[in-house]
């Protein structure tokens, strides 16, 4: 878990790079996608409604946890969808809710554990995975992480402004 | 074929004349069933397209909870984790474990960490909050003599430890510590963070889209 100026400014790094190579893939859709780069951590909703008083209520084991992995987000996405009006939007909401979750989880991946293995296991969640090494690069409030998203973000956003330049000079 | 308006005149009895059943409609190859419901849908009025796409919100939030039901009962780490240990604490002397704690406190003369693993129980829900009772304190002291510790830490940090427990798990020979949170700025950095992201993503999502409250949708700007 980096925090959330890294997420969503790789996730507008990443998607705004995707966007050069794809035909329908443009800043409104690369918005939707920096938007999904938070949904993992919509687990802090334990912060507000506490998973022991839900687990309570339910009688039976419950962990917001659940938000951070391929299936919470594969669900989440779809609720995200659904705030979208025709099929077309509907589908490509989808994806790049997805597609951006999927980056925030991989974001996450590398970060450092005590016992040097990634938590992959619980990410990939309910797929089975292991739990391979870990490179250890960074803790959650390492502040240097979020000056390298900073730093990637703007390269790519001097890039797009001036190929977008180009492009109506050009026509 | 132009002559024949009628639906009905594809089941005619002179097939040489009426296009074929199976080239029409539902059927045909080109237009797969589940295509016709969807233009079908299509032509719904907006309100029923609004509760259609609300009652899938509706399951898919349900769905969610299901998620976070089947996530809690699945087993994530090899080793014990502090409800076992505060469960059985004499059963897993010599063990590998990793666990995540709260540091509550340092003695750095003698190289020791104490930390405080705690059970709680939820007593009563009501609309102030719950009301929780102690079930068990496990206080468990951390020897770091030998351990490779990145970062500072103090009372009050969030670490996580690598190592094994001896004498019926009061004491942790950490072979690797990690400090996640050290300290009060820590915590406030993610939260200013936070606030941050949200607000680029925000915005950027807000310059190209903009809510429909009465559909309860978001439709792209700059476009009817």
């Amino acid at each position: 878990m980096a925090e959330w100026v890294t997420h969503v400014l790789l996730a507008y790094a990443f998607f705004t790079v995707v966007s050069w190579y794809s035909e329908w893939i443009d800043e409104k859709w690369v918005a939707v996608a920096m938007v999904g780069s938070i949904l993992p951590d919509l687990n802090r909703l334990d912060m507000v409604l506490s998973e022991d008083v839900v687990s309570y209520l339910l009688g039976v084991p419950f962990s917001w946890g659940g938000l951070h992995t391929v299936g919470g987000i594969l669900v989440l996405s779809g609720i995200g969808a659904l705030l979208f009006e025709t099929r077309m939007q509907q589908r490509r909401a989808f994806g790049m809710l997805f597609a951006g979750a999927l980056s925030h989880l991989v974001v996450d991946l590398p970060q450092r554990y005590a016992d040097g293995r990634m938590i992959l296991n619980s990410y990939a969640f309910p797929i089975p995975a292991p739990r391979p090494p870990t490179p250890g690069w960074y803790v959650s409030p390492d502040r240097w992480v979020a000056v390298v998203a900073l730093v990637v973000a703007g390269t790519v956003f001097a890039l797009d402004y001036y190929q977008k330049k180009k492009r109506t000079h050009s026509e | 074929m132009g002559a024949c308006q009628n639906p009905s005149c594809t089941h005619s009895s002179h097939p040489s004349t009426a296009r074929p059943a199976f080239d029409a409609g539902v059927f045909s190859p080109r237009a797969p069933i589940l295509k016709t419901l969807i233009t079908e849908r299509w032509g719904l009025p907006p309100i029923v397209k609004r509760a259609h796409r609300l009652l899938g919100i509706a399951v898919l939030i349900l769905a969610v909870g299901g998620v976070n039901v089947a996530y809690a009962s699945a087993d994530f780490q090899s080793g014990p984790d502090s409800a076992d240990i505060i469960a059985d604490p004499a059963a897993h002397d010599g063990e590998g474990v990793f666990l995540f704690a709260e540091v509550a406190a340092v003695d750095e003369a003698a190289d020791e960490l104490t930390i405080e693993l705690e059970a709680e129980r939820i007593t009563a829900v009501g609309l102030s909050g719950a009301r929780t009772e102690q079930t068990a304190l496990h206080e468990i002291t951390v020897r770091t003599a030998e351990s490779d510790i990145s970062g500072t830490v103090e009372a009050g940090s969030n670490i996580q430890l690598y190592g094994s427990l001896q004498a019926e798990s009061t004491v942790f020979v950490a072979e690797r510590i990690v400090v996640d949170f050290q300290n009060a700025s820590d915590w406030r950095y993610m939260y200013l963070t936070s606030i941050a992201g949200t607000l680029i993503a925000a915005g950027y999502f807000f310059k190209h889209w903009r809510v429909n409250l009465r559909e309860l949708r978001f439709e792209p700007r700059g476009e009817s």
